[in-house]
């Protein structure tokens, strides 16, 4: 990129604010310049300028220093005016002439940082290391690429740089940031408070200070931080003081909060890329299409290298793809006499819309009228559920990246999530995943985005095992695992486990440990103080303000509660865990071998010790798959009924387990495990088929109607008939207009269909 | 005049080209070189299914002929196709091909006994053929190449349709197509417009469908992909069941030429959905449709 009078400001902020966050969940890597020992006196002069606020003459500074006779000082006078692909190159020609500099790869890898791609720094910090292992701005440097991976690393490195270098601004900042992360305000202020005294003592600016300082201030609900007007005297574009706060709403699901600071950030700093391409996504999580792209293109055409930037842009063409489905929800609240209503759009992929939505409505619908009364909550704007059949499309969605886990995320009003043609068939049961976020919704919303993690996450973990459409509790072993390990978070504690795990299943542990917290509460205290925590988190209470004022407990006792909850619960499995796995590892060896009289006493053995369990590797489908081969259909069909009984739900058991209880003339039992197919695959024209007509026959009209539609949406290959059958369900239910119409469409693509003639000349009354 | 009358006049010409049609309907199978017992056994038993179900529709039973075994030899086929050549009075004229087929990158070749047939020859000898509409089903591997080489344009011959198993050429692994196809043609599954009569639009959905359902169900990548090239294919009709096949004699012409009718003026009227209002669209709909169901019933009537 070349430099001109007309851009140069813009360039040079690009690079000054390279260091901007990559992603809602990582910290902001740090200004490299500031912090850099041995920054050379030349580049040190127009930095102060640029500080300033002075643009034009930091732009006039540094640009004659593009064609320094050093590698280096040319490379970072590029890199400051923001041609980062030039000062990519002059940092590899400067370190092939200086090979064993280890300061060149260490400012090289701050350049990696500041271009999103702390994968590709990380190496250079190492490389750096072996050369000098003191050297602290690449240890520092390491740390901030670290802080971009999920894992302890980070944390302990910073622990070590402190030891080592107490007084470390930048080791400071980055501690402070993740204190405030998991809002500890107070530990984050005293590291500030040490990295000002620091600062000023190294003459180094102070501006990443005071952001951080207005985003404790914000996160402590201060109106107008005096922070923010020093950072801003000081240099009046510092669009970072508002930027950095931003990311303190959006990893408390303050969105609308996050997009007011942000458009802050890009009315004093026009030029803050990071800042656009922040608004944008998240205007988008708000369902502000058109201004999301607004800023997204203003964003890209200023650093075409964010890749939330290009994500989210490429997202937004394929959003072109979905249709919106309106309907309305119906709800009362506890003690009202009349029903309230709420609109609610689906947004689903036109290729899935027709079979998807009469399940996305039914049980959108029932969540709401559920959640409305059982939150005494009503939804204040139209709830918008969005279903995405490319899960990288979702990923995008959720975090600007492809190639996340995550299965569904709520931003509020507007949930997305991973549709059932997202994942392998099985692999994941899109219904409760549903009913997890639209319980989200209700938390989020009643607590004014003010809730913990922990406690949303809990209750909607909590809702799942108790409402949703896939009853009981599924705990994971590796989580089983980790709470007879005593690995479990004290709750005050508990959101860290979300935000910054330090072992690699810990979050899903955190979401089962703030299930049992929230079912424990509804069951000891009863469900109402869920509610009446929500009400104390809506008025800014922290965890441990809220469980004192609500259960009258302080947070260890409620900790000491669970251990004995959990006890009571899973007492037996986490005393003999050990050994239970032993027997589920030794049944599936006895599989592999066909011993079915070993596999039948070692399933049973395990299964006296955790009968519940459905997860990978279920002793159900070993013994099922015993029994079979040993032509004990009936226990066979009997184990598998434990297993669906229990929350099993493999697509293929359902089916064959329906398919024997059809034989064995138990159709209502069939017709029920049928259904549960429906919230894992409804991708399946014969489920839909099979469904409806058992619904039709049994005289549950309106379930086989759901199923005919669902059906013509896959696109069957006689669509007469399903046609037909729907004029039997309206005509079932005297909707003769609907009957008929639906007798027409049959015979418009069967003519000759005799059973759609007779149907058409009785309802028309035309016997002639 | 409403929409109905509309239908009724525009279909006037349908009538009286239905009331003449009486011409023959010519059908030959040829069951290539099976490589293998297992193959041979399969590709006999396709083929026999298939010349008994179009025998169902011929005016005389020698109007469809099978050819296997040594019967398939190039000389043979060309002997025969020569001759049928030389009747005018062919309305339909089909023609099935089953077996394994080859493709080195540049020649189809249909595996017959002795030297195979080139794709080149066959669109040679089913040129020479002289009938209003043609069908070719090359129900063999890698016949996707015949796509480029049989035309379906307007021909000198008349309309024709192509259905091949494959997209094209490089799809040479031995094909399920015609397995399914023959289902099609063994009960009332691939009728779906109800007519008792099985088309070759019909076979192809079918037999194409359950292709692609059968790799989808084993998780393979289907080494597969039918294709149908040509106007027409709803209205050629290549087997009958039910009724219309155990009373074709007993029932009246004019009620079938009724009926016939009464189809034709709902093509029409389907085809001009998008330009009708829907509730008239379906008022419309409705009038016809009790009409054929009179009709239908009359035919059910007079077969009993």
């Amino acid at each position: 990129m070349l430099l001109d009078s007309t851009t140069g400001n813009i360039v040079l902020k690009l690079a000054r604010l390279a260091a901007a966050s990559v992603l809602l969940c990582i910290p902001l890597n740090t200004l490299a310049e500031e912090y850099d020992p041995n920054r050379d006196d030349q580049l040190l002069a127009c930095d102060r300028v640029y500080d300033r606020g002075n643009i034009d003459q930091a732009i006039g500074c540094y640009t004659p220093l593009k064609s320094s006779d050093s590698l280096s000082i040319a490379a970072e006078a590029t890199w400051a005016l923001g041609d980062t692909n030039k000062a990519n190159e002059l940092f590899r020609l400067a370190v092939q002439a200086q090979p064993r500099n280890p300061h060149l790869r260490a400012r090289w890898g701050r350049l990696f940082l500041s271009t999103h791609q702390p994968s590709q720094a990380a190496p250079l910090f190492q490389e750096a290391l072996q050369l000098d292992p003191n050297l602290l701005h690449a240890k520092t440097g390491l740390a901030a690429a670290l802080l971009s991976q999920p894992g302890a690393e980070a944390r302990k490195l910073l622990a070590e740089i402190s030891i080592e270098h107490p007084d470390d601004v930048e080791t400071l900042l980055m501690l402070a940031r993740l204190e405030l992360e998991t809002r500890n305000l107070d530990q984050a202020d005293q590291l500030l408070d040490r990295a000002l005294t620091s600062a000023e003592s190294q003459s180094i600016s102070p501006l990443d200070i005071y952001a951080l300082k207005a985003s404790a201030d914000m996160l402590r609900d201060v109106e107008d931080s005096e922070w923010t007007k020093k950072a801003l005297q000081i240099s009046p574009a510092y669009g970072d003081v508002f930027f950095v706060a931003s990311h303190y709403h959006l990893i408390n699901y303050r969105y609308r909060e996050a997009v007011e600071v942000l458009r802050k950030a890009v009315e004093v700093q026009e030029t803050h890329w990071s800042a656009h391409s922040q608004l944008g996504i998240n205007l988008l999580r708000l369902n502000d299409i058109a201004g999301a792209k607004k800023h997204l293109e203003i964003a890209y055409r200023g650093d075409p290298y964010d890749t939330a930037t290009v994500n989210t842009l490429k997202l937004l063409d394929t959003l072109d793809e979905f249709k919106d489905l309106d309907t309305t929800a119906v709800f009362r609240l506890p003690g009202d006499s009349d029903d309230s209503t709420v609109p609610v759009v689906m947004r689903l992929h036109r290729d899935e819309a027709k079979y998807l939505s009469p399940y996305v409505e039914e049980l959108t619908l029932k969540a709401v009228k559920t959640f409305s009364e059982r939150y005494d909550f009503a939804l204040a704007e139209p709830l918008i559920v969005e279903l995405f059949p490319n899960h990288d499309d979702f990923a995008v969605r959720t975090v600007s990246t492809p190639g996340v886990g995550l299965l569904g995320v709520t931003f509020g009003y507007l949930l997305a999530m991973d549709s059932p043609s997202g994942r392998a068939p099985g692999e994941f049961h899109w219904g409760s995943t549903l009913w997890h976020e639209l319980a989200h919704v209700f938390t989020i919303e009643k607590s004014d985005h003010r809730m913990p993690r922990w406690f949303t996450e809990g209750v909607s973990v909590y809702e799942e095992w108790t409402t949703g459409p896939l009853r009981g509790r599924h705990i994971p072993v590796d989580v089983l695992q980790a709470i007879s390990e005593n690995k479990l978070l004290p709750v005050k504690d508990l959101d860290s486990g979300f935000v910054r795990p330090t072992y690699p299943n810990q979050v899903t542990v955190s979401y089962m440990q703030a299930g049992l917290i929230c079912e424990m509460i509804s069951e000891f205290w009863g469900h109402n103080k869920l509610t009446e925590m929500l009400v104390e988190f809506d008025k800014r209470k922290d965890t441990t303000e809220a469980v004192r004022t609500v259960l009258g407990i302080s947070t260890t006792e409620l900790d000491r509660n669970l251990k004995q909850y959990i006890e009571l619960n899973f007492g037996k499995v986490i005393s003999e865990f050990d050994n239970w796995r032993e027997l589920l590892s030794s049944m599936h060896t006895a599989v592999q071998s066909d011993q079915w009289a070993t596999v039948v006493a070692l399933a049973n053995q395990a299964n006296e010790i955790y009968p519940e369990y459905v997860g990978n590797g279920t002793t159900y489908l070993a013994l099922h798959e015993a029994y079979e081969s040993n032509g004990n259909v009936d226990r066979a069909v009997e184990v598998l009924e434990t297993w669906f009984d229990y929350g099993g739900y493999q697509p293929d058991m359902l089916h064959q387990l329906a398919h024997r209880l059809r034989d064995q003339g138990r159709t209502d039992r069939a017709t029920e495990v049928l259904e549960s197919i429906n919230w894992v695959s409804p991708n399946n024209i014969d489920l839909h088929e099979r469904l409806g007509k058992d619904y039709l026959n049994r005289g549950d009209n309106q379930a086989a109607i759901r199923e005919f539609q669902s059906l013509l949406g896959l696109n069957p290959h006689d669509k007469s008939d399903v046609y037909l059958n729907l004029a039997y369900a309206y005509k079932n239910l005297n909707d003769k207009k609907r009957a008929k119409r639906n007798v027409l469409q049959a015979l418009e693509l069967a003519p000759f269909f005799r059973e759609a003639q007779d149907l058409l000349v009785e309802l028309t009354g035309d016997s002639s | 005049m409403n929409t109905l009358q509309r239908l009724a006049t525009a279909c006037m010409l349908c009538i009286t080209t239905h009331a003449t049609a009486q011409a023959a309907n010519v059908t030959v199978v040829i069951s290539g070189l099976g490589g293998s017992e297992e193959y041979s056994e399969k590709f006999n038993q396709y083929a026999t299914t298939i010349a008994d179900a179009t025998r169902k529709i011929a005016l005389t039973p020698t109007d469809v002929m099978l050819l296997r075994g040594d019967a398939s030899k190039k000389e043979i086929l060309i002997a025969l196709f020569d001759a049928i050549a030389t009747r005018t009075d062919i309305d339909k004229f089909s023609a099935f091909f089953i077996g394994h087929g080859s493709f080195d990158g540049r020649a189809y070749k249909f595996n017959i006994p002795g030297p195979d047939i080139t794709g080149e020859e066959l669109a040679e000898l089913l040129n020479k053929i002289q009938s209003k509409q043609q069908l070719v089903v090359a129900s063999t591997s890698a016949s996707g190449a015949l796509l480029d080489i049989i035309d379906t344009g307007n021909q000198s011959t008349g309309q024709r349709i192509l259905i091949t198993a494959t997209k094209n050429g490089r799809e040479k692994t031995a094909v399920l197509f015609p397995e399914f196809m023959v289902e099609a043609l063994e009960g009332a599954t691939a009728d779906t417009d109800k007519n008792e009569s099985i088309s070759a639009a019909e076979i192809f959905e079918y037999a194409n469908r359950a292709v692609e359902s059968h790799y989808e169900t084993e998780k393979l990548l289907a080494p597969e992909h039918a294709r149908l090239k040509g106007e027409a294919a709803e209205g050629f009709e290549i087997t009958r069941y039910g009724n219309l096949l155990s009373s074709q004699d007993q029932i009246p012409q004019e009620l079938i030429s009724t009926r016939e009718t009464l189809a034709n003026q709902l093509s029409i009227l389907r085809s001009r959905k998008e330009d009708i209002d829907e509730d008239e669209y379906f008022d419309t709909l409705q009038d016809l449709m009790l009409k054929l169901a009179d009709i239908q019933r009359q035919i059910d009537d007079s077969s009993k």
